[in-house]
């Protein structure tokens, strides 16, 4: 099987492009793909949410997700450090200004995170997929024989809240455990992966028997997709907040 | 739902801090300063703490704008607080407060390495508030004019989260009867998210009964009727503001009032900290 994937972004109303705080990446083959979303109110958000999504694709184990499981903080080690060094290169730079660098409070960078693994078996039907997920960033998957949606790590828009769990930018502060799931996917199956925002919407909108969730599936254009969300804003039905999607569309080899 | 809305470069707040710069402050306060000295230090501090809120290390956004007023340096005049460059602005964003202090203070600090070692940087301490301890205590020209700024600032942010104004005092206002309207008339005024929000700090060096964030009258000491006044002119807390101060473990319960009477120098750094942190800094 290969996979067909597409992401859109639109920053929070009043920020630039550059500014967004997710970051997404997926591997080569696609079988990897990670969505983080950096914390504003912690430092230097951006860079800990792409070196996060980095380290989960471009991973030199075959199971990332295996080893995640093993232990979570040994696997952040690596990322940590690439964060800390690029904290004290900021730190000691002689042009720092006073506001750059934090303070002894802000002194760290959080981020939901959520990558996904898809094993790809040749000569089966289906493959099994496995997530993990620390916070509200979600998976959504629609199950093409019961038309039900699958959602991870939340499961109801009433959990999404001001503040979630995150993976914190150094070993000196605990992040919180992630959690995982795993399934099976076949050709036609379609992976949805949502920054908190259009998650809580998609899934009041499932909740509330509403059709316009499906929307987001069938989704080819970052245009349409602006279009989508500022509509969603207006009627202010979703948060202001930077919104970012991802689909994976699993598709034949043939 | 009142005090919901986010604070943010599309919706900024408005933060707007009242120092009573009387002669009675410069009276002894805290471990080793004087009223005025220890007040300007938190004030610095919570500006600066304002300022590295809106900023992720890289780039500062202007989700807030910020006035502070001193009263008493000048006789019966509220004045704008900051000098230099920010002198003839009443109103500055968070990107002028930034680029615009007295100067900056540096204090030696180590973070680890990472391999087991230390390296020392500095911490960087900017100064825009000096300390003042001159005159009278004109709290109703104070007020008067916060009227006067939050009224332009709402008109051309009405959907805004309301301006929080915090008042810093020591001594009693020259005349109950005026500054109680002015305060009434300054907590009045709305957006579409609230009302302002008016939270008084009353400090004192001296060893007497603090009374932290009082829900009703019987809490003040009994018969002191400028407690009284400066309860009444308080504002309500709002939930996030009720969750902050709870978090700080100051078990404010339903109905609190922003209000702090003889307050110590710990009890103030709070109050701006439960003032500031729920909304302008995530």
């Amino acid at each position: 099987m290969s996979y067909e994937i597409r992401c859109f972004s639109i920053p929070k109303i009043g920020e630039l492009e550059r500014n967004i705080q997710d970051r997404f990446e997926n591997s080569p083959d696609g079988s990897l793909v990670a969505l983080a979303d950096g914390a504003s109110a912690s430092l230097y958000p951006q860079k800990w949410a792409e070196i996060l999504v980095k380290s989960f694709c471009q991973s030199v184990v075959e199971n990332p997700i295996e080893s995640i499981q093993r232990s979570y903080e040994e696997w952040l080690q690596p990322s940590q450090e690439k964060w800390r060094q690029y904290y004290l290169t900021k730190l000691q730079s002689p042009n720092r200004k006073w506001w750059q660098g934090g303070s002894e409070i802000k002194n760290r960078g959080s981020a939901t995170f959520l990558g996904l693994q898809l094993q790809n078996l040749k000569h089966f039907a289906k493959s099994q997929w496995q997530a993990v997920a620390v916070g509200d960033t979600c998976l959504f998957k629609l199950e093409q024989e019961t038309g039900n949606l699958l959602t991870f790590p939340l499961t109801a828009a009433q959990e999404f809240k001001g503040t979630t769990f995150c993976f914190e930018s150094l070993p000196e502060y605990s992040s919180f455990p992630p959690q995982f799931t795993a399934g099976w996917y076949e050709h036609g199956d379609i992976f949805l992966l949502a920054t908190d925002a259009l998650s809580q919407w998609l899934l009041a909108d499932y909740e509330a028997q509403r059709e316009d969730w499906k929307k987001m599936f069938q989704l080819q254009q970052q245009y349409d997709f602006e279009c989508f969300i500022n509509q969603l804003r207006q009627q202010k039905l979703i948060k202001n907040d930077d919104t970012t999607l991802v689909l994976i569309t699993v598709t034949s080899d043939q | 739902m009142a005090y919901t809305q986010e604070i943010s470069r599309a919706t900024p707040g408005y933060l707007v801090i009242l120092i009573d710069q009387s002669f009675s402050m410069c009276y002894p306060f805290g471990s080793a300063g004087t009223k005025s000295k220890e007040c300007a230090k938190a004030v610095n501090r919570v500006l600066r703490e304002t300022v590295l809120a809106c900023t992720d290390g890289e780039e500062i956004k202007n989700s807030c704008d910020i006035s502070v007023l001193g009263y008493g340096k000048l006789k019966d005049a509220a004045v704008n607080a900051f000098s230099g460059a920010l002198a003839a602005k009443p109103v500055v964003t968070i990107q002028e407060l930034t680029e615009n202090c007295l100067r900056v203070e540096s204090i030696k600090r180590k973070v680890s390495d990472g391999a087991g070692g230390l390296v020392e940087i500095d911490d960087q301490f900017p100064i825009w508030i000096e300390p003042a301890a001159v005159g009278e205590t004109p709290m109703t020209e104070a007020f008067e004019m916060a009227h006067q700024l939050v009224q332009d600032w709402i008109e051309t942010h009405p959907s805004s989260f309301p301006p929080v104004v915090i008042n810093i005092t020591d001594g009693e206002a020259d005349s109950l009867p005026t500054t109680r309207k002015a305060a009434e008339a300054l907590a009045g005024l709305e957006t579409d998210d609230g009302k302002t929000l008016l939270l008084n700090a009353h400090i004192s060096g001296n060893a007497v009964q603090e009374v932290v964030l009082p829900a009703a009258p019987t809490q003040l000491p009994k018969g002191d009727s400028y407690a009284q006044f400066l309860f009444e002119t308080s504002s309500e807390l709002p939930p996030n503001m009720l969750e902050r101060a709870a978090a700080s473990g100051l078990n404010p319960t339903p109905y609190a009032k922003g209000f702090v009477y003889n307050a110590k120098l710990e009890t103030l750094i709070q109050l701006l900290e439960i003032g500031t942190k729920a909304e302008f800094r995530g």
